[in-house]
């Protein structure tokens, strides 16, 4: 997947009321290759979960070309896309036909996405009853089980216990053996450092370092003052 | 072709909708899926649960029965059933097309998220609205049926339905994907919608105006629809064809309308939805 010179505005034009056109992204180009994983990382509003939409082709840049050199993309993102008033069940259902699934083989999938999240019995409850761990393991779960080519993380691993974070980094080492290429936005420096081959830092929309995992975290914790 | 290899595909594939029909099938079954379950989970939230389907329009038409039974004197025959039909038709539409006004700013999480064709959005409203419909309008008829006899003219009742799915499509699209761009236009809506409720007969029969103002009424389709409902059920004759064929036809032709609208700005409008 190749994004090269990519800008995007949000436009906050109102007639009764000051709004400035915000510039999520600049001059942003990144090639991702089959297999990479990718670490993107800086600071909030920083426009990382805008370039992982980029990315997802749900949003299209104002400016620059993504080609996604057929590469079939799924963005999973912790608070979105789930309905709130929906059991968990259900939503894994809603989820799988949104993804071609059948409604028959979507049902299937429940067993499966709920024994990876561990959530067990709760994967009846409505959503809204979760906690945040749960709805990270709801959201993680659904992810890796659509098996994209192109598995897009915004910081699904910000939450969830100790036990659930460990769970889903194993699963994740699991994907990396399995040559997947993943690109995931995370503020955990040492979780980047520790799996993943290249790193993006994005800093007020732009490109602030770009390559080799240890070098961009080097210079992020030296010029950024990045905590692990 | 393997469940995974064929979500692979669908995911490559999202937001390329080039099918002749309205929205992709399968999206049709998805809508589907999620107006009843949207259903279900919002029964859910109230004491009363899904009797709330039944006893909004009960309620409404026993408000309008009190008000024109006993501060006038009621201005047709069967009153009870005269008002119900244009309630229940009446709360079809209005549902429908005022539910949908938000409906792609309510599906923010999963429209920044995947690329998706945004009219299965306002479709998802509607269907959940004609959900509803089909046990009150089941109920009615029933009733009905049971206490004044149906006729050979009920058999023109799924021209009257489908005209009027088409219709509610319609509007629902159109207002769908203007308050997606204006946000303050679904203030209009609401005041539309109270307008052409007040102009669409629902509380008396337009015959009974001077003849100046029924042409008039007459632009409002719910009118019409009321009217020929009101015809087939009570009157036990067949409306004119040509004004049903009329309004289903424009809605649809106005919907492909909106299907090329959705298609030409479907980037833009999710841009709107996420900023």
């Amino acid at each position: 997947m190749r994004l090269s010179g990519v800008s995007v505005v949000y436009s906050q034009y109102r007639l009764l009321s000051s709004g400035q056109d915000v510039l999520a992204l600049r001059d942003v180009s990144v090639h991702v290759r089959p297999g990479e994983k990718l670490g993107v990382i800086g600071p909030n509003g920083a426009g990382k979960s805008t370039l992982t939409r980029v990315m997802a082709g749900v949003l299209n840049p104002n400016v620059g070309s993504v080609d996604s050199e057929g590469m079939s993309t799924a963005l999973l993102s912790l608070n979105a896309g789930f309905d709130s008033e929906l059991t968990g069940a259900r939503n894994i259902v809603m989820h799988g036909m949104l993804s071609g699934l059948s409604h028959k083989e979507a049902q299937a999938r429940i067993a499966p996405v709920t024994e990876m999240s561990g959530l067990g019995d709760a994967i009846h409850r409505r959503v809204s009853t979760y906690s945040s761990g749960m709805r990270s393991r709801l959201c993680f779960s659904t992810a890796i089980d659509l098996d994209p080519d192109v598995l897009l993380l915004d910081e699904v691993f910000s939450v969830g216990d100790q036990e659930f974070r460990e769970k889903s980094r194993e699963i994740m080492l699991d994907r990396f053996r399995e040559d997947k290429t993943i690109v995931f936005v995370t503020h955990n420096i040492n979780l980047v450092k520790r799996i993943c081959n290249r790193a993006l830092w994005l800093d007020g929309g732009t490109v602030a370092a770009y390559g080799p995992v240890d070098e961009v975290i080097e210079q992020y914790r030296g010029k950024a003052g990045g905590a692990g | 072709m393997t469940p995974v290899n064929r979500r692979r595909n669908h995911l490559r594939d999202l937001g390329y909708d080039n099918s002749m029909f309205l929205i992709d099938g399968h999206l049709w079954r998805y809508a589907l899926y999620r107006a009843y379950i949207g259903m279900i989970g919002e029964a859910s939230r109230y004491y009363l649960a899904w009797l709330w389907w039944f006893l909004e329009p009960i309620a409404m038409t026993g408000v309008f029965f009190f008000v024109f039974t006993y501060l006038r004197a009621p201005n047709a025959e069967n009153f009870q059933y005269f008002l119900i039909i244009g309630v229940t038709t009446w709360l079809w539409f209005s549902n429908g097309v005022s539910n949908s006004t938000e409906s792609l700013n309510v599906a923010k999480g999963i429209i920044s998220q995947m690329r998706l064709p945004k009219m299965m959005f306002p479709f998802t409203n509607v269907l959940s609205a004609s959900l509803k419909h089909v046990f009150v309008f089941g109920i009615v008829l029933l009733v009905m049926g049971l206490t004044i006899g149906p006729s050979y003219a009920w058999l023109y009742l799924p021209v009257l339905v489908v005209t009027q799915l088409l219709l509610i499509l319609a509007f629902a699209c159109t207002v769908a994907f203007v308050c997606c761009w204006i946000r303050d236009i679904r203030f209009i809506v609401r005041s539309g919608l109270t307008l052409m409720m007040f102009c669409s007969g629902l509380f008396f029969a337009i015959d009974t105006m001077p003849p100046a103002y029924q042409s008039v009424f007459r632009v409002n389709p719910m009118a019409i629809l009321i009217e020929d409902y009101r015809q087939v059920l009570l009157g036990g004759t067949l409306p004119e064809v040509l004004s049903s064929v009329r309004i289903g036809l424009s809605s649809l032709v106005w919907l492909y309308i909106m299907k090329f609208a959705y298609a030409r700005w479907d980037l833009v409008l999710t841009r709107r939805v996420i900023a």
